[in-house]
């Protein structure tokens, strides 16, 4: 089932719904007559007053509080002049010769006041003060910004200063100012501006009541850097299809190349001994017993005979507070770490929560990440919100939560690091109070971007956390105009963050006229959209940038390698451009290959070799006909061509590739499988045939129609045999016979 | 036969039946978006009765006829935003007033009464809930939502598809 046919069924389960006669066209006439000579009687009063005094005066006491407070202040001030990046160059400096140049450490708690209100019911509140003093560090890139930068982007000023809240008052005030007072009325629905709520706001400002300043971000998108293949080197079995080699991934199936994990949607972990022939069913683990736990994702650590596997729960309870009852419902990650050194009988060591639905995690080394998103429940008091979300039992500190002065989404993200020495305990925790679109994990830092759409323009914010050995440090905010594809579009690469995103042209006359905004048009007929590749320093600062490419063409896939950059926009026909990258404050476009349809995914295939895959699309109309997987020689990145190509008429929609788990690509082994359409399709690629289907298994030949979908099944291979694991079944095929169906375990 | 233009110039006017009139193309919607957000038939009824009448004072405001459907909605929208943030701040009573007694039976009769799509819904954060109703019973675009609610349109996006995904599984 997808989407639509989810949102289908829902539309026609509410057809059985019919309203109340209270509310039948006839009995509203009749109400709406009795209203109107009430309100004769009481004197006109328009609707919007007679609802919204009782918040105004709540906010007008808040306010009037403020002011007396608002002088303490209390505010960390991490001034985060690459504080990591000393140790980043010395690291590396073996082999590369990046000078050790003016890079300082500081830390820097100043003017850390803790207010101290003697009326405990007052509001105290702690005021920002303008973190933004720290200097840049670097003065070459500054230069150089100057250098790229103009008019256009006059909007993308950058700040390299973290501040973290001093307490969740100061959070709460926050976001109550930004958001809440939005809801109280509904953001006034009449196009008619609201006066009670301007005046409001006004006062505020006169009284001085510093508001958090919104930093602008430079809008920068990045491009997925070479992601190897998965393989553990020297093993003969595949692995997760990673973005970033080095960076482990979650998946639902994994392997050690004897046995096969298999998360399954009942909530139980089933291991599988590998055999061509007859693999057998070892064990059954059932991991949870709450009807509302769904799995996510498992980590498998063979070296340590371990299988972090996380789950995501929703948590329902029933509490009692001076007899009034209520409940509460939270939503929370959790990681359960499995001993499997005795497959029969997994034995579970540790546990960890985090509140907050799963978003991503990330395994490097010892230490996993784990990443949530947590709705704070922001309410007209203080005491009545829930503004911290607990981790592992606890509640956060607000001395790790950065609170961005461009408050965009009340969501925070919340960000732990779990030690596998020590899967009971959280590592360390951060939180930014950011939505989140794309994650992006490079072997030494994590990129959040989340985008924002503003008077007619999408920025993407980028925030960069710096993490190792379990400590994760904010080290800067960014942001580009428009917005990313997928987190492949961005990549890091010495240092420095590429970005490739789409954005709108600035020509557009937006048309915010309430009444047209509600039959939906929002643009003049000149909006135009176009593409950008932007090169970030390690502050996210630009420092080089292409822009206004592919007109009216909107990015598909990224792929970065080293000093080369490919991606592919389209919008009836798929240019690759390729880009040199060599001078990170000059990137060229070195070649444009123009050819029929796109690639949604790229991966680089052996020396000098590209695979991409996509679909095929009519030249004239731009409409996909076809699955299409292509082979482009990259040994001339100025004249790419396509050596290749294979087209699956017919099948215009395979959301498997969307989703790069769920592909299977191994240069190494040659091979190339994902699912699509109810089969398993699977590929070699040859220098003289070209693409060769080595494989289309049709889940409906085993009755297995229904039990595998994308997203419930993996293709994996151990050795010479190739195997296809899902939640009730294994099947396994001969790699040296033709791919011959070799064993088939139902379980 | 009058047009929709003509009957929002009388609904501006102040004439109730032409507000009925306009009321009647839209307030089953209106009722079954309540009604999947709230799941509570009385909060429901209530909520549409408040929004008709704020849109029968507002409409004078209204420019456009065509947008009369999205207009009205924004305004149910803003309702039960407000309920939505109205349940996690007064804590259900459940005891001592006998007088609540029969609302209770009811309720309870409702849930009883649910269909697998409806329980499913009501496994949903109260804010994905009031997502997927704007989709589908306002017919909102994700843009239009996230305007609304003040969320990007791609957290729109996502948490729309992560909301029906998660009704999905439980629905398998």
């Amino acid at each position: 089932m997808n989407e639509k046919d989810m949102l289908q069924k829902i539309k026609e389960d509410a057809q059985q719904v019919t309203p109340p006669s209270s509310l039948a066209p006839d009995a509203v006439e009749q109400m709406l007559r009795e209203h109107a000579k009430q309100k004769k009687y009481q004197g006109e009063r328009p609707a919007q007053e007679t609802k919204a005094p009782a918040s105004f005066e709540k906010k007008k006491r808040r306010y009037r509080a403020l002011t007396r407070y608002g002088s303490i202040a209390a505010v960390f001030v991490f001034a985060l002049a690459a504080m990591w990046q000393s140790q980043r160059i010395s690291k590396r400096s073996e082999h590369d010769a990046a000078p050790k140049d003016s890079v300082i450490f500081e830390t820097e708690e100043s003017t850390v006041k803790k207010a101290k209100s003697s009326d405990a019911g007052q509001v105290e509140i702690a005021q920002t003060q303008n973190a933004n003093q720290t200097e840049h560090v670097q003065s070459e890139g500054s230069a150089q910004t100057e250098r790229t930068s103009d008019t256009k982007n006059s909007k993308t000023q950058f700040k390299e200063s973290f501040t973290y809240a001093s307490d969740t008052q100061s959070i709460y005030t926050a976001l109550y100012e930004q958001f809440r007072q939005d809801y109280v009325y509904g953001d006034g629905y009449s196009s008619l501006p609201s006066k009670g709520m301007n005046a409001v706001r006004s006062e505020m400002e006169v009284e001085e009541v510093a508001p958090m300043q919104m930093a602008r971000m430079d809008t920068m998108d990045i491009a997925g850097a070479d992601t190897g293949g998965s393989g553990e080197t020297g093993a003969d079995f595949s692995g997760t299809n990673l973005q970033e080699a080095g960076v482990d991934e979650g998946d639902i199936v994994k392997t050690d190349g004897q046995y096969i994990y298999i998360l399954r949607r009942d909530l139980s972990l089933a291991i599988l001994k590998a055999d061509k022939k007859e693999p057998q069913l070892i064990s059954t683990t059932y991991l949870g017993s709450q009807a509302e736990s769904a799995i996510q994702e498992m980590y498998l650590d063979a070296e340590k005979e371990t299988l972090y596997i996380i789950l995501s729960e929703y948590i329902t309870s029933f509490e009692n507070n001076a007899d009034i009852y209520y409940t509460s419902a939270n939503r929370q990650a959790k990681l359960l770490t499995y001993d499997i050194s005795d497959q029969k009988n997994p034995v579970l060591t540790g546990t960890v929560t985090q509140d907050g639905f799963y978003e991503t995690s990330r395994k490097n080394g010892p230490y996993l990440y784990l990443f949530t998103s947590y709705h704070p429940d922001i309410q007209d008091t203080y005491e009545n919100s829930t503004i911290m979300p607990r981790i592992n039992g606890a509640e956060a500190a607000a001395g790790d939560v950065f609170l961005p002065e461009d408050l965009s989404d009340s969501a925070y993200l919340v960000i732990s690091s779990v030690s596998t020495a020590k899967p009971d305990e959280i590592a360390d925790s951060k939180i930014l109070v950011s939505g989140a679109s794309n994650y992006y994990v490079s072997e030494e830092n994590i990129y959040i971007t989340n985008t924002k759409y503003e008077s007619g323009q999408t920025y993407t914010q980028i925030t960069k956390f710096h993490y190792a050995d379990g400590e994760i440090i904010g080290v800067a905010a960014g942001a580009v105009k428009g917005y990313l594809n997928n987190s492949f579009s961005l990549n890091e690469y010495e240092g420095n963050l590429r970005v490739v995103s789409t954005y709108t042209g600035d020509d557009a006359n937006i048309v915010r006229d309430f009444a047209s905004n509600l039959t939906g048009k929002y643009y003049e007929e000149n909006w135009t959209e176009h593409n950008a590749l932007y090169v970030l320093d390690e502050h996210l600062q630009q420092i080089g940038r292409i822009d206004g490419l592919a007109d009216n063409e909107t990015i598909q896939s990224a792929r970065f390698f080293g000093d080369t950059g490919y991606f592919v926009t389209f919008r009836q026909t798929d240019p690759l451009f390729s880009v040199d990258l060599s001078d990170p404050s000059n990137p060229r476009i070195l070649g444009e290959l123009k050819i029929s349809g796109f690639s949604s995914y790229l991966h680089f295939y052996g020396e000098n070799r590209l695979l991409g895959i996509g679909y095929e699309a009519e030249e004239s109309t731009g409409r996909t006909t076809g699955l299409k997987l292509s082979m482009f020689d990259i040994s001339d990145p100025e004249n790419v061509t396509e050596i290749s190509r294979f087209t699956i008429p017919g099948i215009t929609w395979c959301p498997a590739i969307e989703n790069y788990k769920s592909i299977l690509v191994q240069p190494e082994k040659n091979l190339i499988g994902f699912y699509c359409d109810n089969r398993y399709l699977l590929f070699s690629y040859d220098e003289e045939k070209g693409f060769v289907s080595e494989l289309i298994y049709d889940f409906y030949s085993d009755m297995l129609t229904g039990q595998a979908e994308y997203d419930t099944m993996r293709g994996l291979y151990i050795e010479d045999t190739f195997y296809l694991a899902g939640n009730t079944f294994l099947v396994s095929f001969d790699m040296e016979n033709d791919f011959v169906k070799a064993g088939l375990l139902q379980f | 036969m009058n047009t929709t233009t003509e009957l929002i110039r009388l609904a501006q006017g102040g004439d109730a039946h032409a507000f009925s009139r306009l009321y009647e193309s839209v307030y089953t919607d209106l009722y079954r978006f309540a009604l999947y957000t709230l799941r509570h038939a009385q909060d429901a009824e209530d909520a549409v009765s408040e929004t008709v009448l704020d849109a029968f004072s507002e409409i004078r405001t209204l420019r456009e006829a065509s947008a009369f459907k999205s207009w009205i909605f924004r305004i149910l929208t803003a309702k039960c935003n407000r309920r939505i943030r109205q349940y996690t701040t007064a804590p259900a009573q459940l005891d001592e007033d006998l007088g609540d007694q029969n609302q209770k039976q009811e309720t309870m009769e409702s849930v009883c009464q649910q269909t697998d799509i409806q329980r499913a819904l009501g496994v949903l954060s109260r804010e994905d809930r009031l997502i997927i109703s704007m989709g589908i019973f306002a017919g909102y675009s994700s843009q239009e939502i996230g305007e609304q609610l003040r969320m990007n349109p791609n957290t729109v996006r996502s948490r729309q598809s992560r909301a029906l995904k998660r009704m999905e599984e439980l629905l398998v």
